[in-house]
């Protein structure tokens, strides 16, 4: 288990991080909500031991050479290399496995191929993601953090990239801590959320909590939505293919029913949560 | 240790950066050489113009030993500001890459990451000195042959060919010591300034503020000759007539000691230094 | 009869002749002048009374002739014969050891080989590079004798324990590239041991000779001191220059250099 706590630390522009206590536990997904400036990226540098914190203590129990793997920002990766020298040089540098069977396991793992020869300037920006977090998890790490993996993604690199990470947990009992400021990666893969705004720890809980706690709106879609005589109770803004509902959590699952009685074919129901929810609201916990 | 040496020699052979320094150097060698077919005797008439009305020269002063000793000038200036930007790149490079970060995430020691810069671009140095000098061997004497060589250092030296190899080749030799010393000092400038091109600049601007020192005397005389840039110009000292070996063997330890106290402050700033 | 004096009247005053002593004429003007006048080519037709005059002229100047050759013959005769000994020599070869003692150049002991035909230049060869000095290496005193010339005897001077006979000799052709010329001879020895040689294009120098034995024609030693003037360096060429000593270089208008040649391996073809 990692544990942080009270962690602060000021800069000159002002306080970064103030008070701020997280938990990181093997095999679980935890997430960081915050907007930009929330104080994310200092925490993570604090995890990763890149930084100091001003006062705090961060216990971590592992005694691996390298117990925290990590992407800041974004993956630093050396642009005239290509993929495979990349991880033979992290891999190198740190006395991990550097022989070409293990590097081309790491590639595997990540889903990169194997048989790509050009240099990393030349990657897409989520191959990029997957070589940093393969480079991340050289020499083992129990614990991975990473720092707004989804940014610059397409749907379709963020599905792939939650798959993976999601994966990894499972498989490798890793305990990994994401950030993002996007509501709706965060709560399809993570077990524990972290709120944050302005340097302090806001809000916090499992995902379910939070979602049942917090949502009030959600989107349904549905081909003839506009049909429904029920919905009309719930404040509805229609769109083209659904509409956009007021409804607590805890009453959308009787609504659902209701809408499938009406002979209504709901395609899709997901949670409408906002960061400024999360931030006004905490948790009464 | 070995494995961060070996990444570093990675990074420098994979980047076209390093190639590019290489040519520049080998350009400048090139142009040296076309100046000195056509213009080197003309230029050497107006060098011995006052001897004339004495004199009248039997053999060539304008052969490969000259060609060498223009090309050795050529580390006053030209060749450690290539260096100083090549070796500072070293680091440069992994800051606006992420790389930096992206090591220091790794189970590595941050001295001996900035350790491994240090030794690297040393050798980096030297690899480069022992390029130069090879290849203006080779090529100097196939197209100009041996001879006499004619320095002007306080008064006009002459030496005989054999000894002028001899004092060219440790010149070189000297002279890669002092170059060692810009490269250290690149890389303890790009800890301090991290981005590539102001590190360029302050880079240019030590060289600059170097080779005006050792012309100007601010000093007490005695520890003058212990101020770092007095000792820059020892490879120079290698061609007055009666050769001070003792001093220049002195001056190239203090040089090696500079370098050593510029290695250590950045190593020290480099440990403090929060990254990112 | 001043008109005989060619040159000016220091010339005169050094003459030391009987029959200078008179308000005569100098007796080696007269020999260098007449060298390729016969007295036929000298005296005009003139007509019956100045004819009486013009024999007593004739007559007075053969005497003259006859005495003045008496005495020119004595004056001249160490130089001359120095120079029959200079021109049995039809050609050498020897090797030579250059050393230069120039202020502000330093170059390391040279060897070459100099070849001399009778007539031509001397011929230097070497494998490394060598600075000859222009003036200095002509033993065979063909310079000097190239144009005519009159000689002033100036006496004896003792140098080094030796005592020499010192002879000044002007060119009297202004073609000639010598202005005045000092050799100091070895009467006995018939050789010259130093000269001054001033010259109207390329400055002064004078050179010293040593001879290995008592019958050699051609020095073993011989030392070249000239006038040099301030060296001009382009200071901007060859490399920084550290300490130019300025305070040094401006006492060094114009200062003696010297080169000192050792001969050695004399291979001699005489006639």
């Amino acid at each position: 288990m990692l544990t942080a706590t009270h962690l602060s630390k000021s800069y000159t522009s002002g306080k970064a991080l103030d008070d701020v206590s997280i938990q990181m536990l093997p095999g679980q997904i935890s997430g960081l909500l915050g907007r930009n400036g929330a104080g994310k990226t200092t925490l993570f540098r604090i995890l990763c031991g890149l930084i100091k914190p001003d006062s705090g203590e961060l216990s971590i129990a592992s005694h691996r050479n390298k117990p925290v793997g990590g992407i800041i920002e974004r993956p630093g990766l050396y642009p005239y290399l290509n993929a495979y020298d990349n991880i033979k040089l992290f891999a190198g540098i740190q006395g991990a496995p550097a022989d070409r069977e293990s590097i081309n396991q790491s590639l595997i793992k990540v889903g990169l191929p194997t048989d790509r020869k050009d240099p990393v300037r030349n990657f897409s920006l989520g191959m990029k993601q997957r070589l940093g977090i393969a480079i991340a998890l050289l020499n083992n790490p129990e614990y991975l953090v990473l720092d707004e993996p989804f940014s610059g993604l397409d749907p379709i690199g963020v599905t792939a990239l939650i798959n993976l990470i999601a994966d990894l947990a499972v498989k490798g009992n890793i305990a990994i801590l994401l950030s993002s400021h996007l509501m709706g990666e965060l709560t399809k893969c993570c077990n524990y959320l972290y709120v944050m705004d302005k340097g302090r720890l806001v809000n916090q809980g499992t995902t379910a909590q939070l979602i049942n706690h917090h949502i009030h709106n959600f989107n349904i879609t549905a081909a003839n939505i506009g049909s429904s005589v029920v919905l009309k109770n719930y404040q509805p803004v229609m769109g083209i293919n659904g509409a956009s509902i007021v409804c607590n959590a805890d009453e959308i699952s009787a609504l659902l029913k209701q809408l499938l009685a009406e002979g209504i074919q709901v395609t899709s129901c997901t949670p409408e949560l906002s960061l400024e929810q999360l931030v006004n609201a905490p948790l009464q916990s | 240790m070995k494995q961060l040496l070996y990444a570093e020699l990675l990074k420098i052979v994979k980047q076209s950066k390093t190639y590019y320094a290489l040519a520049a150097i080998a350009v400048i060698e090139l142009l040296i050489f076309i100046t000195a077919y056509y213009q080197g005797s003309t230029i050497l008439d107006l060098l011995l113009n006052t001897l004339r009305q004495n004199f009248y020269f039997e053999g060539s002063l304008l052969n490969g030993n000259l060609i060498m000793y223009i090309v050795l000038n050529s580390l006053w200036f030209n060749v450690p500001l290539i260096l100083m930007i090549v070796t500072s790149g070293l680091l440069t490079d992994e800051h606006k890459d992420g790389t930096l970060q992206t090591v220091m995430l790794q189970a590595v020691k941050k001295w001996k990451f900035i350790l491994a810069k240090y030794i690297m671009a040393a050798l980096f140095t030297l690899l480069v000195i022992a390029f130069m000098a090879l290849t203006t061997f080779a090529l100097a004497y196939a197209i100009f042959g041996t001879g006499d060589l004619v320095v002007y250092i306080g008064t006009l030296n002459f030496f005989e060919a054999k000894e002028a190899f001899n004092r060219i080749c440790w010149a070189f030799a000297s002279g890669s010591i002092a170059m060692v010393f810009y490269s250290t000092v690149s890389i303890t400038l790009a800890i301090f300034i991290k981005e590539a091109s102001k590190t360029w600049i302050a880079s240019a601007l030590f060289l600059i503020i170097t080779n005006l020192l050792l012309k100007a005397d601010f000093l007490p005389a005695a520890l003058n000759s212990f101020f770092f840039p007095k000792l820059i110009d020892t490879w120079q000292q290698l061609f007055n007539y009666k050769v001070d070996w003792p001093q220049v063997g002195i001056n190239n330890c203090m040089l090696l000691l500079y370098s050593v106290a510029f290695a250590g402050l950045g190593m020290f700033i480099f440990q403090k230094k929060d990254i990112g | 009869m001043k008109g005989w004096f060619l040159i000016g009247q220091s010339v005169a005053a050094s003459c030391d002749s009987p029959l200078e002593r008179g308000g005569g004429v100098c007796p080696s003007i007269v020999q260098a002048t007449f060298a390729k006048h016969t007295p036929a080519n000298a005296l005009p037709y003139a007509p019956p009374l100045k004819r009486g005059l013009g024999t007593a002229l004739f007559v007075l100047f053969i005497a003259l002739l006859t005495t003045s050759s008496l005495y020119a013959q004595k004056v001249d005769a160490d130089l001359l014969h120095i120079k029959q000994r200079m021109d049995s020599v039809a050609k050498f070869t020897a090797t030579v050891t250059l050393d230069l003692d120039v202020p502000f150049i330093q170059m390391p002991t040279k060897k070459a080989q100099v070849s001399y035909t009778k007539g031509k230049r001397m011929q230097f060869t070497s494998k490394d590079f060598v600075m000859l000095p222009k003036r200095g290496l002509d033993f065979s005193l063909s310079e000097i004798f190239k144009y005519p010339f009159i000689t002033v005897d100036r006496g004896t001077e003792k140098h080094n324990g030796k005592t020499l006979k010192v002879l000044n000799v002007i060119p009297t052709d202004a073609k000639s590239d010598l202005v005045l010329v000092t050799l100091y001879m070895d009467a006995k020895a018939a050789r010259i041991m130093e000269s001054e040689i001033n010259t109207r294009k390329d400055g002064s120098y004078s050179l010293l000779m040593q001879y290995a034995a008592a019958k050699d024609i051609l020095p073993d030693y011989v030392e070249a001191s000239f006038a040099i003037e301030r060296l001009k360096i382009p200071f901007n060429f060859m490399g920084k220059d550290t300490k130019i000593d300025r305070k040094k270089m401006r006492g060094m208008d114009t200062k003696t250099g010297k080169i000192k040649m050792k001969m050695s391996d004399y291979k001699i073809a005489l006639i």
